[in-house]
């Protein structure tokens, strides 16, 4: 590996250093929005008719080079008015490009014929790009529009569960994605117990989602990458706009701060479950109060300091709250659970070439867990309180220097020191008094990376890119020396910032595209990647009392490499992308737990750990209309995912949780007029495998002196993990939006949605038990958890 | 814990109208061919000591465990061999033929040959070394006022009281000591059902001679109440710990993961069951009501 990655970074040098001579004119610039000078990510700026182009970056800055004299400029995006036009090229130019979102796409068969076609030349393949206006047509449950939710929809990529956020692709566990906004990771991403994701879909902008192939700026995860942005809000003037749910409320609040040099957006929303059950119970006493809320707020600010420097500070902060008295006020118990973050940021054009960043993080993810119960007389009290947090501050540097027209390198370095904190239990009773700690540790995190999206010849381009990563344990804290059977028999103690253990790595990545034609290309890629940070839950649909651990001596970074292939294809005019993908993976230091291990709980969580191989094939089509009134996309996988875990099956593999062979979804939006429209997904999957029993026996009998027994309980033999399978998934929803007039300074819309429209009901789980008046009569059980449920929302904005 | 947790998910069941139900399901299982379940315990109490033998079914049988007949049954201590003898009353259950009380620290291994193979295997054996134990002095059995916690419950099962058991004894000094208790009730088992067993261990209270308690509830003044503490090998504990988490297994919500075996010490795993030695001490109180007592 070491060999390979060495001749990595030498054949890339020494490309860079044989093109450094050529000189060329630049033209650069930022692309923005003209109704509300938002920075635009992805927009395609290109010679016409050449494939000599770039894609404006995450913070809407491109930068072109170009030969002397005339050069005919297309700039395109989707949704937007192309700009067509001549410049005379004698030095470098700086141009900042304003699009107008286009009324209708009449336009479409022009703008698409002539646009950079992305997924066909890009060397990225496996990467999904939305934008927040694509996910709020989607119908979800309770109407509430969800971004991961949407993700789930793409082809490679599975749920756990019903109606769930948590995500698993190309056979990776749910831990092994790196879900930031602005940057920050966001450990837990979910609200409700799963339910819903924590990220408002009014304060995003946009999500860019790499299943694999992921580029050198993104590491220390192993499966994806889904990097959301959060809007910048309006620069040209003050709006207001909102939403009154079924389940929540959102508001956004945005504006200029200085016209066309600054702005900001503050975005709330706010569940009001406890509210709307009070509510219903003073109407109706027998109804049940509910005392469970959540609340995320979006905030985000910038301003141009002058033309060639921006600074952003943006922020996250979002809780779970359930709390419960009980009618004497002898009970209470209080669970809360929730993320912030934090991003500052500071752009710089350095040269007009050259693309700078500078980012300060933090990132922290908490949830404690109390109650208090009296009792007796004269009163006495048991109580607990556990608190478990993790923090992160992160600096990075990211470079982009678009060199030439044949070479963009990219470079940056991250230092992130994180803080786990997996948990402190304080409590007692009349009796007793406990107050343990699961050891607190701390790591730093670096990386390195560098890369080079080169064009060979206009129908090759190759982006070869090296990461450098390196994880060091940190003190102070007690680390636990295990031996093989995975018992604590030493403890080492370590001083405050005294580094006692690393591990490094070398993550190269390589990409090629090759155009086959006009509309088509052929892409392949191999990637290294290594994460440092694990999840330490036995549960794989994921829950509120999720613990990240670093590695150390008893818990090795999991490592991945994958090797994917595919055929792009654009037809009928470019208004349809079609893709067909292959991937093969393979998973190294994967972990899963003990069996009956509850990591959170124990003192000695790394007992808990238990590690195997795994690995994951698969085909992916995906077919998608993205213009016209009628849109959306069909995407099929079929893949295997399994593993192998001595400790787990003592032979052979077994099918990971997240296995599903099939696995169909249909999404479409049709406008049937400019203020109506429809749309609907349906899905169609094979079920998730799970663990059900052969046989059963009887033990734990007691015998009485009189000689009667009692006791045995039925016991169920289980042969093999995962072997057996849920029944087939599917599920229609449909949704419906009346919009407002346009062009009314307060507008509103109407969303109605259904979620499994026929009411299939798929079971969440199932169950073997004896039956209740008779243990010798063994029954199945299914439960099922969400069903039809129909939701509305009204939103406006003014 | 869990508890909370499941409130919580109902609640949010209940508030948004999702349907969350239960149903029966007729359901196709693998076959799995028989194997043989063991249940032997030899405890520090003199009497004859018995190995229970029957046999596993397909999970959807509807019959009682078949017994198995005719086995050969010893159980050696050092230069001691025990022999068993098959009840003539009880089928499956083998006595041994002489009255022994187990020791600590002693190792007894069992072996058991079968008339014929079951799974293909004819022969099996297992280990299992008595540890010391707790010998209970006494037991205070007070009982206090159920906090009423809003949940809605039917009236007739209500819960009014709660009983609190304090018990003393000496615990032994070295640490690692692994306990299940059974509470009995006017000699009736409160918690007979292996799966309702409670276990505590002396992580945090090694060598103390008391401090645990235990609450159960809808005890009446006056009723006796015996305590039973067995103390066991580690992977005994475990075994049954295991037992009693494979109902909260599996489920898309749990958080002990999988459903998984409880796996004993039979061959290896190759039969169910387990063979163990538990160090056992009674101890007898009368329950005080402490309602309206300052």
């Amino acid at each position: 590996m070491k060999k390979v990655s060495l001749v990595f970074l030498m054949g890339l040098l020494g490309v860079l250093f044989g093109e450094l001579n050529a000189q060329r004119f630049s033209l650069s610039g930022h692309v923005s929005d003209k109704r509300n000078g938002e920075s635009l990510i992805g927009v395609g700026i290109f010679i016409k008719n050449t494939t000599t182009g770039v894609v404006s970056n995450s913070y809407g800055f491109y930068s072109l080079s170009l030969n002397q004299g005339k050069q005919n400029i297309v700039v395109s995006y989707i949704g937007y008015e192309l700009i067509d036009t001549v410049l005379n090229f004698e030095q470098n130019i700086t141009l900042n490009f304003e699009l107008s979102e286009s009324i209708k796409e009449l336009k479409e068969v022009v703008v698409k014929a002539e646009r950079a076609q992305e997924n066909v030349t890009s060397t990225q393949m496996s990467v999904v790009s939305l934008s927040s206006k694509t996910m709020k047509q989607i119908p979800v449950a309770f109407g509430e529009v969800d971004v991961l939710k949407t993700l789930v929809l793409m082809p490679g990529v599975k749920s756990s569960d019903d109606g769930g956020s948590t995500l698993s692709v190309r056979g990776g566990g749910r831990d092994q994605n790196l879900i930031m906004l602005d940057e920050a990771t966001v450990y837990n991403a979910s609200h409700l117990g799963n339910l819903l994701s924590v990220f408002n879909n009014d304060a995003l902008q946009n999500l860019e989602f790499f299943k694999g192939n992921m580029p050198a700026q993104y590491g220390g995860r192993l499966s994806s990458v889904i990097d959301m942005r959060m809007r910048d809000g309006n620069r040209k003037h003050y709006g207001v706009s909102g939403g009154i749910g079924t389940l929540s409320s959102r508001l956004t609040v945005e504006g200029p701060i200085v016209k066309d040099k600054g702005s900001f957006i503050l975005s709330g929303r706010r569940a009001y479950i406890d509210l709307l059950t009070k509510a219903m119970h003073a109407i109706d006493d027998t109804s049940p109060v509910v005392p469970y809320y959540f609340f995320d707020l979006n905030l985000k600010a910038n301003y141009n300091l002058n033309d060639r420097n921006k600074i952003f500070v943006s922020g996250y902060l979002g809780k779970d709250v359930f709390e419960m008295n009980s009618a004497d006020d002898n009970y209470e118990t209080r669970m809360a659970w929730g993320n912030y973050t934090g991003t500052l940021r500071w752009n710089s054009v350095l040269s007009d070439r050259t693309f700078a960043n500078l980012t300060l993080l933090i990132s922290n993810y908490n949830y404690s867990f109390g109650n208090t119960l009296k009792y007796g007389e004269p009163e006495k009290e048991s109580k607990f309180d556990w608190k478990a947090d993790l923090l992160d501050y992160s600096l990075k540097y990211d470079v982009d220097f678009y060199l030439n027209e044949k070479h963009t390198i990219r470079a940056g370095l991250v230092n992130t020191l994180h803080k786990f904190n997996p948990g402190r239990v304080i409590g007692h009773n009349d009796t007793m008094k406990y107050n343990f700690r699961i050891p607190m540790n701390r790591a730093m995190e670096h990386a390195f990376y560098l890369s080079d999206e080169f064009k060979v010849s206009p129908k090759l381009t190759v982006e070869m890119g090296l990461r450098y990563s390196l994880f060091q344990n940190m003190g102070k804290t007690d680390a636990y020396v295990l031996n093989r059977e995975y018992i604590t028999v030493d403890t080492m103690s370590y001083d405050k910032w005294e580094i006692f253990h690393h591990f490094q790595s070398l993550e190269p990545r390589l990409a090629f595209t090759y155009r086959t034609g006009e509309n088509s290309s052929v892409k392949a890629g191999y990637s290294r990647t290594s994460q440092y940070v694990h999840v330490a839950s036995n549960s794989n649909v994921g829950s509120i009392i999720d613990i990240w651990v670093g590695s150390n001596k008893n818990i090795k970074p999991q490592l991945a490499d994958m090797y994917s292939a595919g055929f792009f294809m654009n037809a009928l005019d470019n208004k349809l992308e079609t893709s067909v993908e292959v991937y093969y993976k393979d998973m190294y230091n994967q972990i899963e737990f003990r069996e009956f291990a509850t990591p959170q709980f124990n003192e000695h969580m790394d007992e808990d750990f238990r590690f195997g191989k795994g690995r994951s094939y698969g085909i992916e089509l995906f077919v998608k209309k993205a213009t016209g009134d009628f849109t959306g996309w069909v995407s099929y996988t079929w893949s295997k995912t399994e593993k192998k875990t001595k400790d787990i099956q003592e032979k052979g593999w077994y099918l990971s949780p997240f296995d599903r062979t099939h696995d169909l979804s249909l999404v479409a939006m049709y406008n049937i007029s400019p203020r109506l429209s429809v749309s609907g997904n349906f899905q169609l999957k094979s079920g998730r495998p799970f663990t059900s029993p052969a046989l059963r026996y009887q033990y734990g009998e007691i015998t009485y002196p009189d000689g009667n027994k009692e006791g045995g309980a039925v016991i169920p033999y289980f042969p093999g993990r995962n072997n057996d399978r849920m029944p087939v998934y599917h599920r229609l929803d449909l949704g419906l939006t009346w919009k407002g007039k346009p062009g009314r300074r307060f507008y509103s819309e109407v969303n109605v949605s259904v979620f499994d429209v026929y009411n299939r009901s798929n079971p969440m789980s199932i169950n073997f038990r004896p039956d209740e008046d008779n243990k010798n009569i063994t029954k199945a059980y299914e439960q099922t958890f969400l069903g039809f449920m129909p939701a509305i929302t009204w939103n406006f904005s003014f | 814990m869990k508890t909370t947790l499941y409130i919580f998910l109902a609640a949010v069941i209940a508030l948004t109208g999702c349907s969350e139900y239960e149903k029966e399901i007729s359901w196709e299982l693998d076959d799995y061919p028989d194997m043989l379940v063991v249940e032997g315990v030899i405890t520090n109490e003199f009497k004859q000591q018995t190995v229970l033998l029957t046999k596993s079914s397909p999970y959807f049988d509807t019959q009682a465990p078949k017994t198995i007949s005719g086995a050969g049954v010893l159980v050696r201590e050092g230069s001691n061999t025990y022999f068993f003898t098959e009840s003539s009353t009880n089928k499956g259950l083998y006595l041994s033929d002489i009255a022994f009380s187990g020791e600590p620290s002693k190792t007894y291994e069992l072996e058991v040959t079968l008339q014929e193979p079951l799974n293909g295997l004819r022969d099996y054996d297992a280990v299992s070394k008595m540890p010391e134990g707790i010998d209970l002095d006494t037991i205070i059995c007070e009982i206090y006022e159920m906090p009423d916690l809003g949940f809605e419950e039917d009236e007739e099962d209500k819960d009014t009281t709660i009983l609190s058991i304090m018990f003393y004894g000496k615990e032994p000094d070295d640490p690692n000591n692994y306990y299940t208790a059974r509470i009995f009730q006017n000699k009736t088992c409160w918690n007979a059902n292996v799966k309702e067993v409670f276990l505590f261990n002396d992580d945090n209270n090694n060598g103390n001679n008391y401090d645990y308690f235990i609450g159960i509830e809808n005890v009446q003044a006056e009723d006796t109440i015996m305590l039973e503490i067995r103390s066991v090998e580690k992977n005994y504990y475990d075994y049954v710990n295991g037992i009693k988490l494979i109902d909260e297994s599996g489920d898309a919500y749990s958080m002990i993961g999988p459903a998984a075996n409880a796996v004993g010490n039979i061959s290896g795993g190759k039969a169910l069951g387990y063979f163990c030695t538990a160090y056992v001490s009674r101890a007898t109180s009368f329950a005080v009501d402490m309602r309206g007592k300052k």
